[in-house]
């Protein structure tokens, strides 16, 4: 009995499938050359008739206008769109179409106000199904529909002029924006981590390692340290180590370093760490960033079930082993004299001046100030470095300088500019200085032909 | 009857079920402050030529831009102090049709959050921001992104 429902569930889900694929490839949509699919609308004002489809305008041209309360661009082009249609008004039907889905508002009512105000005659229907049906994701959204029927152009109206609107109705080809150009460009994907396949390892599950890497498509962006990932509680850490967006040197500097850091930082050992890896490899490509083409980034899931108790080393390893296996470069830390900029004391004593006089611990930072009190001075260093940051402008992170003691401080600055930063903190009797250290760095290499190292 | 409905209306919703995002980038994070105090950083990169608005945006009478939303998953361990802080150049203009002062970001802007851990344990919050994105002769239809970000 179960095995004959799953059958009749396969088969329901099957037969749901196809339909709507059958709906899909016949044209529900409407496309440009093809015949303008049926629709029918009903509460149509300023018109003759109160509901409306396509049939009526056959024999004229047909301007359907998809419209939502919240676009700016849409209500502005009313009276334009007004004005057109009252001088086309024996060959151009103009059909506004405001969208009243409940997130969008009541388009009725913003239309009448506007109507008024800008003497508008426009035919005027309100509709939520058939810009989720047309899957419109951009307005002004404009169906251009010839008297027989074909779709003739999918635009944002930007383009239409008395000219070319009297071009088309002559028979000639005139060619508006093409909305349909670009869509891909504003499709976002989830991240594929969160199928059967790539969710959450549960307790009894088979699968007791995953690895995925995939290019980034346009996600939102987000990851996490390997350093923060193996603390997580166990339940989050059975979603696996997820990075979205990530540049290739990011996934070595994770990898090696296990924190996602952004300036020179001490290692366990004492020593100074560049946070970046130098990249010496003949063919740089990979390392090549652009968020707009999306080149260059990469997306990473790696879970595993067998990890019980928080190991960071095995983590990083497991990391390291799969860059190795997937783009070969070979990898080793060496030390190299590198630029670094640095938090100083220009006068003496200037921490000590600011060493806290107790109280409560208190930290307020706007774009223009800083004001903290009884802190570490390590606050407030790692704070001035985030708002500075940028990727050519490394820094030393946090209490370089051995001062112990909590401080206040006020600082006021507009605190993403570094010379005004760098002025604010002068008076204070602090610097930020250029210096070259020697520091431990991550090098990427061309993988050796004799093997590995 | 009734058990084969509950496969037909998952799959229907899973084909409905479209992305559609704007052109910017969002990136989340967060920043610890203080003892168990934290920053929830969104920050959105705009491409040339688009913008997005303020949650400060006006609207009057169910007329102006929709101001960006963002919202966070109720959570007790949690204390959100203050609104959501907006980092950025924040450029206004008088809209005529609309007879309101609309409030925009071109570029970049970053929603800041401070959140309070009453616990001592990292705790996942979640969250979204709905937004419009405008460019000349052009806005996209209101989008939502899901995001969660970790206090540790």
């Amino acid at each position: 009995m179960k095995l004959h429902l799953l059958v009749i569930i396969f088969f329901m889900t099957l037969i749901c499938y196809s339909q709507n694929k059958t709906v899909l490839s016949s044209g529900s949509k409407p496309q440009i050359g093809n015949f303008m699919p049926e629709f029918s609308l009903n509460n149509v004002t300023f018109y003759k008739d109160s509901s409306v489809s396509l049939k009526d305008f056959k024999g004229k041209w047909l301007f359907m206008d998809f419209w939502f309360t919240g676009c700016t661009t849409c209500i502005k082009s009313f009276p334009k769109i007004n004005d057109l249609q009252r001088k086309f008004k024996d060959d151009i039907q103009f059909l506004m179409i405001g969208v009243n889905a409940e997130k969008y508002g009541d388009p009725e009512n913003v239309y009448k106000k506007l109507a008024k105000k800008y003497e508008l005659e426009l035919v005027s229907a309100y509709d939520s199904i058939l810009q989720v049906k047309w899957d419109i994701w951009s307005m002004p959204y404009i169906i251009v529909v010839d008297p027989k029927g074909f779709v003739r152009g999918l635009t944002s109206g930007t383009d239409f002029t008395d000219q070319n609107l009297m071009d088309l109705i002559k028979g000639n080809d005139v060619v508006f924006d093409d909305m349909t150009v670009n869509r891909h460009k504003y499709e976002i994907p989830d991240v594929d981590f969160n199928s059967e396949k790539s969710g959450p390892l549960s307790n009894d599950s088979l699968l007791i390692y995953r690895s995925i890497l995939t290019k980034w498509s346009g996600q939102a962006v987000s990851g996490t340290s390997l350093e923060k990932y193996v603390k997580r509680p166990e339940d989050y850490r059975r979603e696996g180590f997820k990075l979205s967006g990530y540049p290739l040197a990011q996934l070595y500097k994770l990898a090696y370093w296990g924190k996602d850091i952004y300036s020179a930082f001490f290692l366990p050992e004492g020593v100074l760490a560049y946070p970046y890896p130098v990249i010496r490899v003949s063919n740089d490509h990979l390392f090549q960033v652009d968020y707009k083409n999306m080149s260059g980034l990469f997306n990473y899931n790696l879970a595993i079930n067998s990890l019980k108790n928080s190991n960071l080393d095995k983590v990083m390893k497991v990391f390291q082993n799969e860059l190795k296996t997937i783009f070969e470069f070979d990898v080793c830390i060496e030390d190299i004299k590198m630029p670094v900029w640095c938090i100083v004391e220009k006068s003496k004593n200037a921490l000590e001046n600011l060493k806290t006089k107790g109280g409560k611990e208190k930290v307020n930072v706007t774009p223009v100030s800083i004001e903290m009190q009884n802190v570490p001075v390590q606050y407030f260093f790692d704070r001035i470095i985030y708002e500075l940051y940028s990727p050519d402008r490394v820094f030393i992170s946090g209490d370089n300088l051995g001062f112990s003691s909590n401080i206040d401080i006020t600082l006021n600055a507009i605190l993403t500019d570094f010379n005004d930063t760098k002025n604010a903190l002068n008076k204070l009797g602090l610097d930020i200085i250029l210096l070259e250290k020697e520091m431990k760095c991550i090098v990427i290499k061309d993988p050796n032909p004799m093997g590995s190292q | 009857m009734r058990k084969y409905i509950i496969p037909l209306v998952l799959l229907v919703a899973f084909n409905i079920n479209a992305q559609i995002l704007a052109p910017i980038k969002v990136e989340f994070s967060s920043v610890k402050k203080g003892s168990q105090a934290y920053e929830v950083n969104i920050k959105v990169t705009i491409e040339k030529g688009w913008h997005i608005f303020s949650q400060y945006s006006e609207q009057e009478d169910g007329l102006g831009p929709l101001p960006t939303l963002i919202s966070f998953q109720d959570n007790k361990a949690l204390t959100f102090k203050d609104e959501v802080k907006e980092k950025g150049k924040l450029i206004e203009k008088y809209e005529d049709v609309f007879e309101v002062n609309t409030k925009y970001y071109e570029g970049s802007v970053t929603f800041v959050q401070t959140v309070q851990n009453k616990t001592d344990k990292p705790i996942k919050l979640r969250g979204t921001i709905t937004y419009m994105a405008c460019k000349d002769g052009q806005c996209l239809t209101p989008q939502e992104i899901k995001f969660e970000v970790f206090l540790n």
